[in-house]
């Protein structure tokens, strides 16, 4: 199960931040917005690496993965899970997982994949709200209905 | 108990020390003999790492080996009393060496040997009753003075050794010299390696010593000697530099210490050695390049031992012990990359530094929980007091293994005793520690954000220790990232950290910068009570103490109160916000309405301002400062005339400044540098907030103004927001009101000094003064460099240089100014003379404004004629050809294209070297003084010879040359024109015909004729010479002869011819053959074809 | 083929709208222009969204310019880009010969230049026409701003 959910725009500034916790106290959300924020570091370099394109050893194989939008596992802390996808237009989705709990912990690779490339529709969908400004923060409550959903269903 | 305690989880030093075989070297004087010291400095200075793993001890006289203990011969009944001993270590790494050196002076030559091979013996006999029962070896080194023995004493010295070896009881591999010479250094690297072998066997041979106890050993109640003994061997292996086998035998001592039952009075003895076997097994693994081996040690280290707690009311040592795990985990992390080892974004020490922070945090969190009544260090006995002997074991019960504590009362005092040394402890300090550790390697390792979230962490702890001012400092660096990447609620937590750190330390600068970002939009406070914020900043302005910041801790509000009396009325007094670095409640948009003035106008500069906070804002005092490059200047924001103005929350308001140019900044740029707003509450504070105005960043707005036609917002946003500053303005001359009228007789002839006559009218409403006028040329497309081709001049036929400058002084309103200027081209195009006009006028507005302007007026210029030529013969017939010697006629033509009529004063050709003119005297020319006008042709004739025939055909005959002038000029300066003639081909023959034909005869009447044939060349000529007869005539004379042309001499031929009809006729013609050798038979044909006429008229005779 | 023209008719209607908005202000005439260009900035970053959602990761510069020239262009405007040309230092240079809302004019019309960098455009005395490229241009602008930062200047003749 994801515990956050985070759009970030090309200029690296949160488009939005959807977590299900507990509570929606301050302190969640505090915690939430680091985990998302430090994230940017590793998608950052997953980046540089990719573009520059010197891997080193890298095979073939590997060459392939890193044209996937999907960039996988960021890295994990004894608590969570932060798993990324960087869209074409430099939009950058992060999931984060629990660690602690039996159905984050478990979690498979291809499940988070699934569930990124899902909001990544839900995304496209939603900038096309006529009254979304583009750059501008989601505030749709329907997007974030659905993205809740995405996190719920991957209990 | 007043200091502040140790930190007791800290590793001691000897197992952190790199393990070493100790040599012990006896013998050396290091203090008073010169080469002693130098030897010993050899071999314990400079000890990098490529030298041998070896430490060197200096041993004097009174030194003192450990005393031996009893071996044991049963361990049935031994109980042992726990699990490392303290000084084990230390005995190996400091005090039994594995070998003992003894030094000696002694030259195999020595003339006391039998004394000194005595008193060496006895040394070593002293020393070895001093290691009596160590297995310690004993070696000597000879040190002699003398270079090598000459060779005769070879035997002598293999024999004194041998004498040596057998007096001291050591065997000659132990016996070892050293030269006192120039290459010391080369002997010790050779001794330390031969020590270093010996220590190797010293330790090679404990280890199986102690592997030999292994057998008498059960599980049973001997599980803590093996953990010992599998300690030691790992140990002596590593002093071995045995890595892999220590290795091996360090995770045996690990795994068996995993199987010992833990119980909460050995809990603490456990772990704390099991920390230690951890610690070498991760130094062990990052030694043998298996860091990924080291991590995964340390993970389940952590995992095996995260849980065994221990007693709950000393919950704190045990998150001090993960700590420390993870922090002497990050030192050897960190120790392997400068090593050498690669680290990568996602795995490097500054993890390991993080995590000891955070469990440290929680060492702290325990503390809170469980030491909370620990108000009192215990009464006397202290509890904590005593020497222990093994690693871990407590002070107040050492060498106890049952489970219960055997006195509770004393446990209990040295339970109240670590809680209350836990009290005291400051948490933050270390924490402040680990954090900085860890931002730093997050810096190395491309981290820069989580490196920020730490240092807010660590800004935390700092406020946690009250250090509010380093807090702060912290927090303010990192606001400003927050803010950049537009993280708001990352930045309004900083922000508010912040504003609590200022608040608590009373710095009034900080504290209103922070309270004005905080009404910002995008920040949130808490209970999101702005109204409160902006009060304090009202207060602080009128020098009252502001309300605290919410969630304060309890205990540093009345100092924070104390520091606020303290500061409130003193500096700073004018505080300044920079405010486009900071979100805040206020926004400011500067635009000069064009951009571009002139000097005699105003220039305005609107003002729009937002207060996006709801509040109405006093500003007592408000201003632009615009700079140009020779002044910065401030202009007033009024409103209405009012220096204070109004703002209204949520609303836009325009202001518009006016102002005049300064007249120094004539063609320069002016730029908006800063808008500034004073808050001021007629007490002494003033807060000024300025909006410096970058251009650089002025031009990445944030969001396009195209994007805002769909924001829902108010109408006035979307205005304020669609705004684009403008804040750069040119400032150029006035427009000058003066004319001019230019009168020329255009287009000019290339060559013509070409008058212009220009007047410059002053059409200003005043006089003007310190009139100047420049002329210049202008180059354009067409007529790229004018100055090449072309002069300028004021006085006809003089060149001057340009710009021909001249100064005037005063022009009245009205009146004019006129000159001439002449302008000489030798390029057919259109010459552009710019007229540059300067002025002093004296405005209404402005006083000594200076204004130009620039006038240009074109100049075509053309060629007044066209100069073509003919050749012909005397008889006028075209000829592509002359021969030498032979009179020809040049006939240049010239086509006038002027427009102008104009008058040609003379005509000259200056003939080339190979051609001469024909008369002595030079002839008038039959064109001079002649008029002409546009499309006239004049045709002018020069007779010349040529004088040789050059090897080339000559490329033009000669220059020709016309004066002339426009004929309306008539006393102006004439123009010498100069065309070049094309060339004509030259032959040479070798005899010259002259005949006599006259022009015109009359019929029936006999005409002598006389040829004459010259001789050219240095050899005669014989010609066969015939008559070309015609009906039209009758001829007397040879028809057909042969005659020789001698050499330079002449041949004469004579005839008469009798025309018989009238008319034009051909008359009869002489042809020649050239006899004998033929090449020049051509050129003979040419010249007699020339020479003879084709036609002469024949007049008719009328009979009378 | 009606989906076609029906977006065709609906972009030349909105030209005109959009010119007609400004024939009786002179001085906002640049102001109104901005509402095309918006239209297109808006339309280019939302498709863009959507047509890359399926695309592997984009290697370069040079692999973002050809998805534009190809798969891009097919989308919008039913043909691929005709040439492209690049000095290697982030300016590509499009061209398309037979654009698809120029073709129903009639031959002989002017060159026509605009930068997309600038979203602006060089006011021609045919002002419809210009405007024909706009939601292009900006779309195109959109894509390159969205994806790389890289200055693209199109020219299309």
């Amino acid at each position: 199960m994801a515990v956050c959910v985070a759009v970030i725009g090309k200029d690296n500034s949160p488009l939005y931040i959807g977590g299900v916790g507990n509570d929606t106290s301050t302190d969640n959300e505090l915690s939430r917005q680091w985990l998302v924020h430090t994230a940017l570091d590793a998608l950052e370099e997953r980046l540089a690496t990719t573009n520059t394109g010197n891997a080193g050893t890298n095979t073939n194989t590997a060459r392939t993965d890193l044209r996937d939008l999907y960039l996988g596992l960021l890295y994990s802390t004894d608590t969570h899970k932060i798993y990324g996808y960087v869209t074409n237009t430099r939009i950058k989705l992060v999931l984060v997982t629990s660690s602690t709990s039996p159905s984050g912990s478990n979690i498979r690779d291809a499940e988070v994949r699934t569930a990124l490339r899902r909001l990544h529709a839900l995304y496209a969908d939603a900038i096309c709200n006529p009254f979304h400004l583009p750059g501008d923060q989601i505030t749709s409550p329907k997007f974030d209905k659905q993205v809740k959903n995405i996190m719920m269903n991957n209990v | 108990m007043a200091t502040q305690p140790g930190d007791y989880t800290e590793f001691p030093p000897e197992i952190i020390l790199k393990p070493l075989a100790l040599v012990g070297l006896s013998g050396l004087d290091a203090i008073n003999n010169a080469v002693h010291k130098e030897i010993w400095d050899a071999f314990s200075n400079n000890r990098r790492a490529d030298r041998t793993p070896v430490r060197f001890k200096l041993l004097n006289n009174t030194f003192e080996f450990p005393v031996v203990k009893p071996k044991r011969n049963s361990y049935e009944w031994y109980i042992p009393k726990g699990i490392l001993k303290k000084n084990w270590v230390h005995k190996r790494v400091s005090l039994i060496p594995a070998v003992v050196v003894i030094f000696y002076d002694m030259d195999w030559n020595d003339p006391q040997w039998n004394e000194k091979i005595i008193e060496c013996a006895s040394k070593v006999q002293s020393i070895r009753a001093a290691v009596e029962g160590h297995t310690t070896r004993v070696a000597v080194v000879v040190i002699q003075s003398r270079q090598s023995p000459p060779p005769s004493e070879y035997m002598l010295g293999a024999e004194r050794a041998q004498a040596l070896c057998a007096a001291c009881e050591i065997q000659s591999k132990s016996l070892f010299v050293l030269p006192h010479s120039d290459h010391l250094m080369g002997y010790i690297i050779r001794l330390e390696n031969a020590f270093y072998d010996i220590a190797q066997n010293y330790y090679h041979h404990e280890t199986k010593n102690i592997k030999q106890h292994r057998d008498h050993l059960n599980k049973t109640t001997h599980q803590y000697l093996f953990v010992r003994h599998q300690f030691k061997l790992g140990y002596l292996n590593e002093l071995k530099q045995d890595m892999s086998t220590a290795h091996k035998h360090y995770m045996h001592a690990y795994n068996n210490l995993l199987e010992t039952r833990t119980v909460d009075t050995n809990i603490h003895e456990v772990r704390t050695v099991a920390g230690y076997i951890n610690y070498k097994l991760c130094k062990l693994l990052f030694a043998l390049n298996l860091p990924r081996d080291a991590i995964a040690q340390l993970k389940s280290h952590i995992e095996r031992y995260k849980n065994r707690i221990g007693s709950t009311e000393l919950l704190f040592e045990h998150y001090a012990w993960i700590a420390r795990q993870y922090s002497a985990f990050g030192e050897l992390f960190d120790e392997a990359i400068r090593a050498g080892l690669p680290a990568i974004q996602s795995q490097h020490p500054g993890f390991y530094y993080q995590y000891a922070a955070q469990f440290t945090v929680k060492r702290r969190q325990a503390m809170r929980s469980v030491c909370s009544e620990a108000l009192q260090y215990p009464p006397p006995p202290d509890p904590l007091e005593g020497i222990v002997e093994f690693y871990g074991q407590r002070p107040w019960r050492p060498g106890r293994l049952s489970a219960d504590p055997h006195d509770p009362q004393k446990e209990q005092a040295a339970i109240l005793a670590l809680q209350y040394n836990e009290r005291m402890f400051n948490h933050s300090t270390m924490i402040i520690n680990f954090l900085g550790c860890a931002i730093s390697q997050f810096k190395t390792f491309h981290s820069p954000r989580m490196r920020k979230q730490l240092v807010v962490e660590m800004a935390n702890e700092y406020f946690y220790s009250a250090d509010y001012g380093k807090a702060l400092t912290l927090l303010t660096h990192m606001l400003w990232d927050y803010r950049r990447e537009k993280w708001w609620f990352l930045a309004s937590h900083v922000l508010n950290r912040a504003l609590q750190c200022a608040y608590l330390s009373a710095k009034i600068q900080d504290y209103l910068q922070l309270s004005i970002e905080a009404l910002s939009k995008y920040i949130q406070v808490p209970n999101n009570d702005k109204d409160r914020i902006f009060r304090n900043i009202m207060s602080v302005l009128n020098m009252n103490i502001p309300a605290a910041e919410p969630d304060l801790p309890a205990t540093s509000q009345s100092k924070a109160l104390e520091l606020w009396q303290m500061s409130i009325e003193k500096e700073p007094l004018n505080v300044s916000v920079d405010m486009i670095n900071i979100s805040s409640f206020l926004e400011v948009k500067p635009k000069f309405k064009q951009a571009r003035y002139r000097m005699d106008e105003m220039i305005d500069v609107e003002v729009y301002v937002r207060l996006s906070y709801t509040t109405t804002l006093e500003v007592k005092k408000s201003f632009i400062t615009i700079s140009s490059h020779t002044e910065t200047i401030e202009i007033p924001i009024t409103d209405e005339g009012s220096a204070s103005i109004f703002l209204q929350g949520g609303k836009v308001k325009q202001f518009l400044c006016q102002f005049k140019p300064n007249p120094h900044d004539n063609g320069s740029e002016l730029h908006i540098k800063n808008v500034s707003f004073v808050l001021d509450a007629d007490r002494k504070r003033k807060i000024t907030l300025n909006f410096k105005m970058d251009e650089s960043k002025l031009s990445d707005t944030t969001i396009h103004p195209e994007l805002l036609h769909f924001i829902m917002s108010p109408k006035a946003d979307y205005e304020f927001d669609c705004i684009v500053p403008l804040t750069v303005a040119n400032v150029t001359s006035r427009e000058s009101k003066l004319s001019i009228v230019i009168t020329n007789a255009s287009p000019a002839l290339q060559g013509e000094w070409f008058p212009t006559t220009f007047t410059v009218t002053n059409n200003e409403e005043s006089p003007i003064n310190n009139f100047k006028i420049a002329l210049s040329l202008l180059s354009s497309p067409d007529n790229p460099n004018p100055d090449s081709v072309t002069e300028l001049s004021l006085i006809e036929g003089t060149p001057q240089a340009q710009p021909i400058k001249l100064s005037l002084d005063t022009i009245g309103k009205l009146a004019n100014y006129s000159n001439k200027f002449y302008l000489k081209t030798n390029r057919t195009a259109t010459t552009t003379v710019q007229i540059k006009v300067s002025y002093i006028i004296d405005l209404p507005e402005i006083a000594k404004l200076e204004c130009t302007k620039d006038f240009t007026t074109k100049i075509t210029v053309i060629k007044p004629f066209e100069v073509s030529t003919n050749f012909v013969a005397m008889n006028f017939r075209p000829i592509s050809k002359c021969f030498v010697d032979d009179p020809f006629i040049v006939m240049p033509q010239i086509k006038i294209l002027s427009p102008w009529d104009l008058f040609i004063i003379d005509t000259e050709l200056e003939v080339s070297e190979c051609f001469r003119n024909t008369d002595e005297e030079k002839s008038l020319s039959c064109i001079s003084n002649l008029e002409v006008a546009e499309k006239h042709v004049a045709c002018d004739a020069v007779c010349i010879k040529a004088k040789y025939k050059p090897k080339d055909i000559p490329t033009r005959v000669g220059l020709y040359n016309i004066k002339w002038r426009r004929k309306s000029n008539e006393e102006g300066s004439c123009v010498m024109s100069t065309t070049a003639l094309s060339g004509l081909s030259i032959e040479e023959c070798p005899i010259a015909v002259d005949v006599d034909y006259p022009a015109v005869v009359q019929q029936l009447t006999s005409v002598p004729l006389r040829c004459i044939l010259r001789g050219k060349s240095t050899n005669p000529i014989k010609l066969s010479i015939a008559v070309e007869g015609t009906d039209a005539y009758m001829f007397s004379g040879y028809k057909k002869m042969s005659v020789t042309v001698p050499p330079r001499d002449t041949v004469e031929l004579c005839y008469n011819i009798h025309p018989l009809v009238a008319g034009n006729t051909t008359p009869p013609r002489l042809k020649a053959t050239v006899l004998g050798e033929n090449s020049c038979q051509e050129v003979v044909n040419e010249m007699f074809d020339k020479i003879f006429p084709q036609n002469i008229f024949v007049m008719p005779k009328y009979n009378k | 083929m009606a989906d076609d023209i029906l977006f065709e008719l609906l972009h030349s209607e909105i030209i005109n709208y959009s010119l007609e908005q400004s024939k009786d202000n002179k001085e906002k005439k640049d102001m109104d222009l901005s509402v095309v260009e918006y239209i297109g900035f808006a339309a280019g970053y939302k498709i863009m969204e959507r047509l890359t959602r399926e695309w592997p990761r984009f290697k370069d510069e040079l692999d973002t310019m050809k998805f534009i020239c190809t798969d891009f262009w097919t989308c919008i405007y039913k043909k691929q880009i005709d040439n492209l040309r690049t000095n290697h230092q982030g300016v590509y240079v499009l061209q398309d010969n037979a654009f698809r809302f120029l073709t129903n004019f009639s031959n002989g019309h002017q060159y026509l230049e605009y930068a997309p960098r600038d979203i602006g455009i060089k006011m021609d005395s045919d002002g419809s026409k210009n405007l024909n490229h706009n939601i292009r241009s900006i779309a195109a602008y959109s894509i390159i701003k969205e994806i790389q930062e890289l200055l693209g200047t199109l020219t299309l003749r």
